[in-house]
């Protein structure tokens, strides 16, 4: 494609390489101190100072958050959240998106109405508990799934998305005869996996780090999350350390705790980062420039 | 084709919602937490027939599955069902006042005064005071003549704790203000009894050793924002702990923000600052960013409490700086200020049991309490079991030092034997005895100082003293701290405007060149933002509190 | 844009015409596949989210938990009068706005700007790497991020201080979290680090749609790489950032909270205290729920009639609109 380089080009080029390691320098950096603090011995730790490398090595950290015997189904559960919650979520939200995105939609004004609206409003934890528990979603898997199952934000990026397709597409399969369904998952997925890529990893990331409604809605040990276990764990860590496991002051002096908030926090990050980090590259191969629309040209 | 398409899609999510409320039916009614104490607690009758609760607890790790708490069962006949909820104070607040709402409570709770006033006001406990009569003699004959403090103002009794009966100052007790060791080394173990004493040793040394392990000395430094400013000015002027608040003979309750103890302590601060001695960044330290200042060692002196400084200490033990750790001493403003600072209260309210509408045949809980409440109930929630957690050493309950070694190895040792189960907080308190003449508690003197390193030991051989709580004055039993009385109605927003004033002042004054015109401005205005109505308001409630006490105690 | 949409509108009114409806109901008949594709998840939308404001009644009585909703007592218009009365609501609503527009201008710049950079980068695994890398700071707490910044912005010992002294910029080392009117920036360049990349994807997602023919058709009339970028990439994103633009003048009043609540202190309280560290005082300490709620019902109110006031400026400058 591009067959000349000019000396601009070619300083571009450069200043653009170097402008972005080293953001991306900067970026790693909190990650890197994470990492480095959850592989590190933990008072040590609280002597500050740990940057990008571990001072004194250890396990111990993550030997304390994987003894918790529930992490396993913890990780499985939130697996399968994330994977049930993603799927649903995306394809609903990709129907509305593309009901949304048709002019001729007659109930289409309305529903932009109740859709942007609804970004803007809360009833406040109360109602909402109250709303739960009258539709027995309490103690069950299903609350994870069905509030937060129409994002309106992810609504609309990928209506928008749609909205920027040449019109002509859709319309040569209507022509053909095509039904609403078909065009939307023949004709127009295909060409908008980018977006969709996109809401699928904010999505699936969502509901990855959620742990507030596990906490809310569902006591029994059988739904705990993954981020919900390792809370308990780091809050444990917060509570030996201020001696707040009886109210009596009954601690003894002798039993300080081997690890801390600090490296507790650390390790918790790391364990539940890493997984992100490696679905984004699969991912973003649906990123690549010129494979959508350019091949459907075609 | 297209349409069935549509239609499962369609579909899908009818029956996700379908199914959610099915699947709720079968999980919900085991688990929910009102429902098993009532499901098990019909079944049973007679005395010692199993039953199960449910209780709250924020230690996540809590549970019922340990030697001690079945020993519990086996003489009680009661297991409790622990309800975890997590996520700090402010999402456990948002918790309980939820559980309210939906009627969703367990049948015990374990929950400060404050909001169990909220679940009073709105009838979801069960008055105890006649269970009491009839299950609970233990309960009456320990609390004595304090009895009567565990009543409400309506007469009735909502929530049970336990008395304070300690009769000597408990060893691991520790004053707050401290002064590192290679400090009072070079200075030839004085006695530090001021504030000004303690900055003449400080200027020494900073003077002598402007730098530590090359990075700049910091002769005084603090964390937070209350034990920057509030606590250590009460403990200078050796008062309890009232919180923010001073109470003087009469019973009059005094702001201690804008107090002369203030003024003074600020005075002290003040004059470090301009000095160059206090931490550059002591008003932005946080408890994360503190921790480690003190763990490198180049801060000399500071207010500490004792659960905030084990864990920095425990570091620079590790790095086998013994001469950074700390001697902690009471210090006050002038050499012959009273130091009434170590109050002990009888009661032991804090966090305390209720037992709420949704728990059926509560006597069983009620008889449950009086059994921790009998020394046998006793040592096994303070000592744990015979043989196991501790030994008979010359008739005296002892803990080996294996024990203490597999705790030391193990932070959850407590928790696993069952130690630290929410039954603990009925403990008769650190220093307190039983009717066997032995400690309640195994925090005995002879435990704390096995506990201490050489450098500890050697110093406190210095001063003459085994260990830091020998440098306490004599407790001084009190009606009760301020803070655990409720608070007076309309007090807490008038306390949020105070507050507010004081944060943003507090620093404006240390930093400041002319002290007293900031002071001054400052003081005035405190006084026009309702401080004289909320110390009259304090004051209103503190009294009827102590007529109360009088009353009740007999005197 | 508005050529292209007058032309969508046409094929429209084609389409319209063509199956002319007998009556509305009908119409909607016909789009039957629309509407079981849109209805139910609207409704299970209006469920969770409009169902709740119910609440909303709390604002406006003296709600205590131990009353319940019902049983509270009824306020009127007071929590309502003692919030625009107190001045410290109004020092809390400045520095919510000024932060959201700094925040919503460096962030809107700045991801396009990140977003147009890697869209030139050729190497595959290059662009893949920084990506990846810009964004891991999104799933780091804030109280990670902001123990860094107060250690590294620290007058003791702190990194960038230790690094102006030592190039002779300053002779003595700045506190910078003491001053107030540092706060804003701060605290604009701490979100911008932990959420640059993050906020970047979308673009990216918008950017590979680009159809490739416009950049070749471009090369061949002579456009240098910048010519593209000025009149293909930008106008490519323009939809999409307008939209965003629209939807985060909405969230204006909400500017977070964990992150002034971590950096600041005593000392810039002035200049980082927002709404909702306010309502939260208000909330949790002094257990005023209704204030809290009145807050949020003041947010929401403001929150749409922004959102329609910028649409509707939107639709009449002729950009891309929400609604």
């Amino acid at each position: 494609m591009y067959k000349t380089r000019s000396a601009g080009d070619m300083l571009f080029v450069t200043l653009n390489y170097g402008l972005l390691l080293l953001l991306g320098l900067f970026t790693l950096y909190p990650f890197m101190n994470l990492l480095a603090i959850s592989l590190n011995d933990s008072i040590d730790t609280v002597r500050g100072g740990i940057h990008i490398w571990p001072r004194i090595w250890t396990a111990t950290n993550y030997e304390i958050v994987f003894s918790n015997p529930q992490l396993l189904s913890a990780t499985l559960l939130s697996l399968l959240r994330t994977v049930v919650g993603t799927l649903l979520s995306v394809t609903v939200t990709t129907m509305l998106a593309y009901t949304l995105s048709r002019r001729d939609y007659m109930l289409r004004r309305a529903i932009n109405y109740v859709l942007v609206i609804s970004m803007y409003v809360s009833g406040g934890l109360i109602p909402f508990y109250l709303l739960v528990k009258q539709l027995h979603l309490m103690n069950s898997f299903w609350v994870y799934i069905l509030p937060g199952l129409i994002g309106a934000f992810n609504v609309l990026i990928i209506r928008s998305y749609f909205e920027q397709l040449p019109e002509g597409f859709s319309e040569a399969a209507r022509i053909d005869g095509a039904s609403d369904v078909q065009i939307l998952f023949r004709v127009l997925v295909p060409v908008s996996m980018p977006v969709i890529a996109t809401v699928t990893l904010f999505v699936s990331v969502g509901h990855w780090n959620s742990w507030f409604d596990n906490y809310l809605y569902n006591t029994s040990p059988s739904l705990s999350l993954l981020q919900y276990e390792l809370m308990k764990i780091l809050l444990q860590s917060v509570s030996q350390l201020t001696g707040g496991a009886s109210a009596t002051g009954h601690v003894d002096t002798q039993t300080l705790a081997s690890t801390s908030p600090e490296s507790i926090r650390a390790t918790m990050t790391v364990i539940v980062t890493i997984p992100i980090l490696f679905v984004y590259p699969f991912l973003q191969k649906y990123f690549i420039k010129g494979m959508t629309i350019g091949a459907m040209k075609e | 084709m297209k349409k069935q398409i549509v239609l499962v899609l369609a579909a899908t999510m009818a029956m996700s919602i379908a199914s959610g409320c099915s699947k709720n039916e079968q999980s919900g009614a085991s688990s929910s937490p009102q429902a098993s104490g009532a499901a098990s607690a019909s079944a049973s009758g007679s005395g010692a027939a199993p039953v199960t609760y449910t209780i709250n607890t924020t230690e996540p790790k809590l549970t019922w599955d340990t030697p001690i708490s079945k020993r519990l069962t086996e003489k009680t006949g009661v297991t409790f069902k622990y309800v975890p909820v997590i996520g700090g104070a402010d999402a456990a607040g948002q918790k309980y006042d939820l559980w309210l709402a939906s009627g969703d409570y367990p049948d015990t709770l374990y929950l400060q005064p404050k909001t169990l006033g909220k679940y009073r006001d709105a009838g979801a406990l069960q008055p105890l005071e006649d269970l009491i009569d009839q299950y609970g003699p233990n309960i009456k004959k320990r609390f004595g003549s304090f009895y009567n403090l565990l009543k409400d103002p309506d007469g009735h009794i909502y929530s049970l704790y336990n008395p304070n009966l300690a009769e000597e100052t408990p060893a691991d007790q520790q004053a707050s203000f401290v002064v590192q060791y290679d400090v009072l080394k070079e200075a030839g173990y004085p006695t530090i009894k001021t504030l000004d004493e303690l900055y003449d040793v400080l200027k020494a040394y900073y003077d002598k050793h402007p730098t530590i392990d090359g990075q700049p000395t910091i002769p005084f430094s603090g964390v937070g924002t209350d034990l920057v400013y509030n606590n250590p000015s009460v403990a200078a002027a050796g008062q309890p702990d009232h919180g923010r608040f001073l109470i003087d003979g009469e019973g009059n309750v005094n702001l201690n923000l804008d107090s002369a103890g203030s003024e003074r302590y600020y005075q002290f601060l003040n004059k470090l600052y301009n000095s160059g001695m206090l931490d550059k960044e002591i008003f932005t330290l946080n408890y994360d960013t503190a921790p480690s200042k003190i763990a490198q060692g180049r801060i000399l002196a500071g207010f500490y409490p004792k659960w905030f400084l084990d864990q920095p200490e425990q570091s620079l033990r590790q790095a086998g700086k013994l001469e950074r750790q700390y001697a902690k001493f009471p210090i006050l403003f002038d050499a012959d200020t009273g130091d009434h600072s170590n109050a002990i209260v009888a009661s032991g309210s804090g966090n305390n049991w209720a037992i709420s509408k949704n728990a059926k045949h509560p006597e069983r809980i009620i008889q449950f309490i009086d059994y921790l409440f009998t020394d046998e109930g006793q040592k096994l929630i303070g000592w744990g079991i015979e043989g196991v957690d501790y030994e008979l050493k010359d008739g005296k309950r002892y803990r080996s030092d294996e024990v203490v070694q597999k705790m030391a190895a193990d932070p959850d040792y407590g928790i696993k034997e069952g130690l630290s189960g929410s039954y603990s907080r009925f403990s008769i308190g650190n220093g307190a005895k039983l009717e066997d003449g032995d400690y309640a508690t195994p925090l005995t003197k002879e435990y704390i100082v096995r506990g201490y390193d050489s450098a500890t030991k050697e110093i406190l051989a210095k001063y003459g003293k085994e260990t830091w709580s020998d440098f306490l004055p004599q407790p001084e039993y009190i009606p009760a701290f301020l803070w655990q009385i409720p608070e007076p109605e309309g007090a807490s927003a008038m306390n949020k405007r105070l507050e507010q004033i004081w944060n943003k002042e507090s620093p404006q004054i240390v930093m400041a060149k002319d002290f007293a015109s900031k002071w001054n401005g400052y003081k005035k205005q405190m006084e026009a933002s309702g401080q004289k109505q909320l110390e009259g308001l304090f004051t209103q409630a503190w009294k009827a509190y102590e007529s109360e006490y009088n009353k009740a105690v007999g005197k | 844009m508005t050529v292209q949409e007058k032309e969508a509108g046409t094929i429209n009114n084609q389409v319209a015409t063509r199956t002319v409806p007998k009556s509305a109901f009908a119409k909607l008949g016909k789009q039957y596949q629309l509407v079981l594709m849109s209805v139910p998840a609207v409704l299970l939308l209006i469920l969770f989210s409009y169902v709740p404001l119910w609440g909303w009644i709390m604002a406006f009585e003296h709600y205590t938990p131990a009353k319940g909703v019902m049983g509270s007592r009824f306020a009127g218009w007071d929590n309502f009068r003692m919030l625009f009365r107190d001045p410290l609501f109004y020092q809390a609503l400045r520095n919510t706005l000024a932060m959201s527009l700094l925040s919503l201008a460096a962030g809107f710049v700045g991801a396009i700007a990140l977003a147009l950079l890697l869209n030139e980068v050729r190497s595959r695994l290059f662009k893949r790497v920084v990506q990846t890398i810009t964004y891991i700071p999104h799933f780091v707490s804030w109280v990670v991020i902001a123990n860094i910044i107060l250690l590294g912005l620290s007058p003791d010992g702190g990194i960038v201080n230790e690094l102006l002294l030592k190039l002779g910029l300053i002779d003595e080392p700045i506190y910078f979290m003491a001053k107030g009117n540092w706060f804003w920036i701060i605290h604009t360049m701490a979100g911008l680090w932990k959420e640059l990349g993050w906020s970047t994807i979308i673009y990216l997602a918008v950017l590979s749609g680009v159809n490739p023919e416009l950049y070749e058709a471009a090369e061949v009339d002579g456009a240098g790489r910048f010519g593209k970028m000025l009149h293909i990439s930008i106008p490519g994103l323009m939809p999409t950032a307008m939209m965003l633009m629209i939807l985060n003048v909405g969230w204006i009043l909400s500017a977070g909270y964990e992150s002034q609540f971590l950096l600041g202190s005593n000392l810039v309280i002035d200049y980082s205290q927002v709404l909702d560290l306010y309502a939260m005082n208000y909330a949790f300490s002094i257990g005023d729920y209704s204030l809290g709620v009145a807050i949020s019902v003041f947010k929401s109110v403001v929150s749409i009639i922004l959102v329609v006031a910028v649409n509707f400026l939107a639709r009449r400058l002729g950009q891309s609109k929400v609604f």
